[in-house]
C-alpha cells in the first residue's frame, strides 16, 4: 500500500496543495519544519529523511523461531576435486557443454558427487538425457535442494513407470496387431505382381508406383516374417532381391523394417547391401542415407567392423564422417585408433579427403575412446599450431580437457 | 503553467541565467563552485518541478528526459550527481514500490542539494563526502596525503560489480582481521576493457590502506602490499556480528554519521539460509533475519544445506548479495564477478 506522502507526490501539487492523510510521524515532522522552503521541497526533504530512517531500520522480517524443513544429511560420496569443479563449472554455463554428459558419467563411476557450490547450476540441466546424468551425482544435498524449491521436483519424481512392449512399438511408429496382418497381405499381393490394391498416387517423383507402395508396406512388417515365410535367411533374401527389378524398393522397405524392429541380423546384411548396390539403380543419396541410418542402429562392435573399411580405399556409399558421427560415443578403440592414423596421413597428404576428415574433427573430438587419448594429445598435440587448421587446435584443445577429467576424475 | 504564483522549472531556468556567469579572470576552483552551484540550482528547480506535476506521468517520459537534466549537471562538472540523475530513469516502472522508490531517491538528492547549500556548516569529514557525491574526486595523492591510514591483515571477502551503461564498476570488498574494519576498493572500466587487477576473494594479505576522508570511511585504497600471500583461502573464521541487530546497530550509526551510504559490508557469523514461502533469508541464533536477493540465494542455501554458516555479503539496506560463505571451515567464494587477477 502506498504511503500518504509518495500518494500525494504521484498526483502532484498542481493538482492537490494538501496532503490526504497523515503521513507517517517523522515525514510530518520534517514537511512542519524548515517552512521557509517551497512546498516541493519540504515534500522532498520529507521523503529523503524517512528514506534514510527505513534504510537504517532495513525491511526486518518477522522473527523466525525456527525452520520446518530438516537439515541436509550427510554426504556419502566425497566431492570431486576443485579443479574438476572449475571444469564442470564452465561447462555447466555452456562452455565446452558438449562434454558434460561424460564427465557426469566419470563422476558417477569414479563415485565422486558434484562440489555444493555447483549444485544449483547442475540442477537447471534442461535436457532429459543430461538430468539422467546429473541425478546420482547430486548427493545429499541436491535432493535437499530439490525438495525445497518446485523447480527441481525432478529430482525426486522419480522416473516413469515402465511401458509395455505394445507402447513402446507403438511409439516407435510400429502399426498395430490389425493395420499389420493387412499390410502383410497387401505386400504378398504385391511381390507376386497382383494389381495393387490401392490406386493412390505416389508423392515421390521418380519412383514407380509399385515400388514406392511395396517399399511403404514392406516397411511396417518385421523382416522375421519374410525369414519364415520363405524359409530362408536374409542374406539369402537380400541377395535374391538384389536380382530383381524391385531391388531398390525391397532394399528400402526392408531396412526400415529392420531399424523399425530393431532386427540386428538384417540390418548387418541390409548394411553390405547398400554398400554393394549398382548407382544405376540407388541413388547414391538414398543409400547414404539408409546406411546411416543402419550405423545408428547396429550394435556397437558390429557398427565398428561396418566402419573399420571406410579408412581404406574400399568402394563406399556413405560419407566418412557421417559414417562416424553415427557411431555411438565413445567410439570403439580400434575405430579410435584407425581415425587418428588417418588423420596422420591425411594431414601430410592433404589429399581431398583431408576435408572429410577436417569436418568430423569436432564429433571426434568428444567420441574418441579415453583409452586414445594420451596417444593422441602425445602424437598429434605437437602439429595443433596457429599455422595448422583452426579445427586442429580446438580438437586438441577438446581432447586435453577430456584427458584431465579422465586423469582427475578418480575415486 | 505556473500555479499560484509559484516558479516554474523553465521560468527558474531564464532567472538562473541572470546570475553572474564565471569569468576567464574567476580562480579555477572558485569557477567550479559557481558553475556547480549554477548546476544545482536548475536541478532543484527540476526536481520541484517534478513534484509539482507529480510522478505519475514519468512512465511516459523516455531516457532522453533524464538524460537531459545529467547532461546539464555534467556541463555544470557535477559528475556523480549526473551519474544519479541518469540513473532516475530506470527506477520508473518495473517495479511494484517504484513511486516510493523514486520519491525516496529524489529525496536524497533533494537532501544532497541542499547539504550542499550549507556546506560550511557541516563538519569537515561531512563536507568531503558531499563534494565526492557531487563529483569533486580526490587524486590518489590527495587520498594518501589526508586520508585514515590503517594497516592490518586484510582478507579480500568477495567482489561485486554494476554497470550503468557507460562506466562499469568493480567493488572489492576487504576486512581487517584485527581492526575489522570494512573497506571498499573500487576499479572503474569503461566499455569491454578489463578492470585493473585486484587481489584475489578468498586471499588474504598483510598491507596498509588509505580511507578517503568521509565522516563514515569505507572507500580506500591500497598503498602496501606485502607480496606474499598469506594464505588462499583465508583458513580462519571472518570477524563479524554474531547478532543481525548488532550489524544493523552500526549500519544505523554509519547512516547517522553519512545518510547518503547506500551499501556496506555484512560479515554475518552463524546464520543460517532458509528459503520459505518462496522467500530467501538468513536466521541468527536469536531469530532476526535479513533478506536475501532471490537471484543469489540458492548458492547459499546449497553451501550451508540448512546448517550455520559465516556469511560476507553487500547490504544495500533491502537485501544481502552473498559474496562468500564459510561453510564446515572452508571458504567460498560466491560473487560471480570474482577474478583471479594476481
Amino acid at each position: 500500500m502506498t504511503d500518504p506522502l509518495t500518494q500525494w507526490a504521484l498526483v502532484g501539487t498542481e493538482r492537490q496543495d494538501h496532503i490526504a492523510s497523515p503521513p507517517e510521524p517523522l515525514a510530518q515532522s520534517a514537511l512542519a519544519k524548515l517552512t521557509d522552503l517551497p512546498l516541493e521541497q519540504r515534500m522532498l526533504l520529507a521523503a529523503g529523511v524517512c528514506g534514510v530512517a527505513s534504510t537504517a531500520a532495513g525491511r526486518p522480517l518477522p522473527k523466525s523461531d525456527g525452520d520446518s524443513s530438516p537439515p541436509s544429511a550427510n554426504e556419502t560420496r566425497p566431492a570431486c576435486s576443485a579443479k574438476v569443479a572449475r571444469r564442470l563449472e564452465d561447462m555447466l554455463r555452456g562452455h565446452h557443454k558438449e562434454l558434460l554428459l561424460e564427465a557426469l558419467t566419470l563422476l558417477d563411476g569414479a563415485g565422486l558427487r558434484l562440489p555444493h557450490v555447483l549444485l544449483p547450476l547442475a540442477l537447471g540441466v534442461r535436457t532429459p538425457a543430461h538430468r539422467r546424468a546429473v541425478r546420482p551425482v547430486l548427493g545429499e544435498r541436491g535432493a535437499w535442494l530439490a525438495r525445497i524449491n518446485p523447480a527441481w521436483a525432478w529430482v525426486t519424481a522419480g522416473d516413469a513407470p515402465p511401458r509395455d512392449a505394445k507402447d513402446r512399438a507403438r511409439e516407435n511408429g510400429a502399426p498395430g496387431p490389425d493395420a499389420l496382418a493387412r499390410a502383410i497381405a497387401l505386400a504378398e499381393g504385391v511381390l507376386h505382381f497382383e494389381p495393387p490394391v490401392l490406386t493412390v498416387h505416389p508423392p515421390l517423383r521418380g519412383v514407380g508406383a509399385r515400388s514406392f507402395w511395396l517399399s511403404q508396406l514392406l516397411s511396417d512388417i518385421p523382416p522375421s516374417h519374410w525369414t519364415s515365410r520363405f524359409s530362408a535367411g536374409p542374406e539369402v533374401l537380400v541377395r535374391a532381391a538384389e536380382k530383381t527389378e524391385w531391388a531398390a524398393a525391397l532394399g528400402e522397405g526392408w531396412t526400415k523394417a529392420a531399424l523399425l524392429h530393431q532386427d540386428a541380423t538384417w540390418l548387418a546384411e541390409l548394411w553390405d547391401f547398400w554398400q554393394r548396390c549398382d548407382e544405376k539403380v540407388v541413388s547414391p543419396a538414398v543409400a547414404n542415407a539408409m546406411l546411416v541410418q543402419i550405423l545408428q542402429r547396429l550394435p556397437a562392435a558390429e557398427a565398428a567392423r561396418c566402419v573399420e573399411p571406410l579408412f581404406g580405399d574400399a568402394k563406399t556409399h556413405i560419407d566418412l564422417s557421417m559414417a562416424l558421427c553415427a557411431l555411438g560415443t565413445p567410439w570403439p578403440e580400434s575405430i579410435s585408433v584407425r581415425y587418428i592414423e588417418a588423420l596422420h596421413r591425411e594431414l601430410r597428404a592433404m589429399s581431398p579427403r583431408w576435408r572429410a576428415i577436417l569436418t568430423s574433427l569436432r564429433d571426434a573430438a568428444t567420441a574418441l575412446s579415453p583409452a586414445e587419448l594420451a596417444p593422441a594429445l602425445a602424437s598429434l598435440g605437437p602439429l595443433a599450431t596457429d599455422a595448422g587448421p583452426r579445427a586442429l587446435v580446438e580438437f586438441i584443445e577438446v581432447l586435453r580437457i577430456r584427458h584431465e577429467l579422465v586423469q582427475e576424475i578418480r575415486p | 503553467m505556473a500555479s499560484k504564483g509559484r516558479l516554474t522549472y523553465r521560468d527558474a531556468v531564464e532567472r538562473t541565467a541572470q546570475v553572474p556567469r564565471p569569468t576567464s579572470q574567476t580562480p579555477r576552483p572558485q569557477k567550479r563552485i559557481v558553475r556547480v552551484t549554477h548546476g544545482i540550482d536548475g536541478l532543484d528547480l527540476w526536481l520541484r518541478d517534478l513534484i509539482r506535476q507529480g510522478l505519475a506521468g514519468l512512465e511516459q517520459k523516455p531516457q532522453a528526459f533524464w538524460e537531459a537534466q545529467a547532461a546539464q549537471l555534467v556541463d555544470a562538472q557535477a559528475p556523480a550527481l549526473a551519474s544519479r540523475v541518469r540513473q532516475l530513469g530506470h527506477r520508473v516502472g518495473g517495479h511494484p514500490d517504484w513511486p516510493a522508490r523514486l520519491l525516496r531517491e529524489l529525496g536524497s538528492i533533494a537532501m544532497l542539494t541542499r547539504a550542499f547549500r550549507r556546506i560550511d556548516a557541516l563538519p569537515a569529514l561531512l563536507q568531503s563526502d558531499v563534494r565526492q557525491l557531487i563529483g569533486w574526486s580526490l587524486t590518489q595523492d590527495e587520498v594518501l596525503a589526508s586520508g585514515d591510514s590503517v594497516q592490518d591483515t586484510w582478507t579480500v571477502v568477495g567482489q561485486s560489480a554494476s554497470d550503468d551503461g557507460r562506466v562499469r564498476v568493480q567493488r572489492t570488498w576487504l576486512l581487517g582481521v584485527h581492526t575489522e574494519r570494512v573497506a571498499l576498493v573500487l576499479a572503474f572500466a569503461a566499455g569491454d576493457d578489463a578492470f585493473s587487477p585486484m587481489p584475489t576473494a578468498g586471499t588474504a594479505f598483510d598491507g596498509e590502506l588509505v580511507y578517503w576522508p568521509s565522516a563514515s570511511p569505507q572507500r580506500a585504497l591500497i598503498r602496501t602490499r606485502a607480496h606474499a600471500r598469506i594464505a588462499r583461502p583465508w583458513p580462519e573464521r571472518l570477524p563479524g556480528c554474531d547478532r543481525i541487530d548488532a550489524f544493523h546497530a552500526s549500519f544505523t550509526e554509519m547512516l547517522a554519521r553519512q545518510p547518503w551510504m547506500d551499501r556496506t559490508l555484512a560479515s554475518l557469523r552463524d546464520v543460517t539460509p532458509v528459503h520459505r514461502d518462496g522467500a530467501c533469508f538468513v536466521r541468527d541464533a536469536h531469530g532476526d533475519t535479513l533478506p536475501i536477493a532471490s537471484a543469489h540465494a540458492w548458492p547459499l542455501l546449497a553451501l550451508s544445506g540448512g546448517a550455520p554458516i559465516d556469511l560476507g555479503a553487500e547490504w544495500d539496506g533491502e537485501t544481502l548479495t552473498p559474496l562468500a560463505a564459510t561453510s564446515a571451515g572452508e571458504y567460498h567464494v560466491l560473487s560471480a564477478t570474482a577474478n583471479g587477477a594476481t
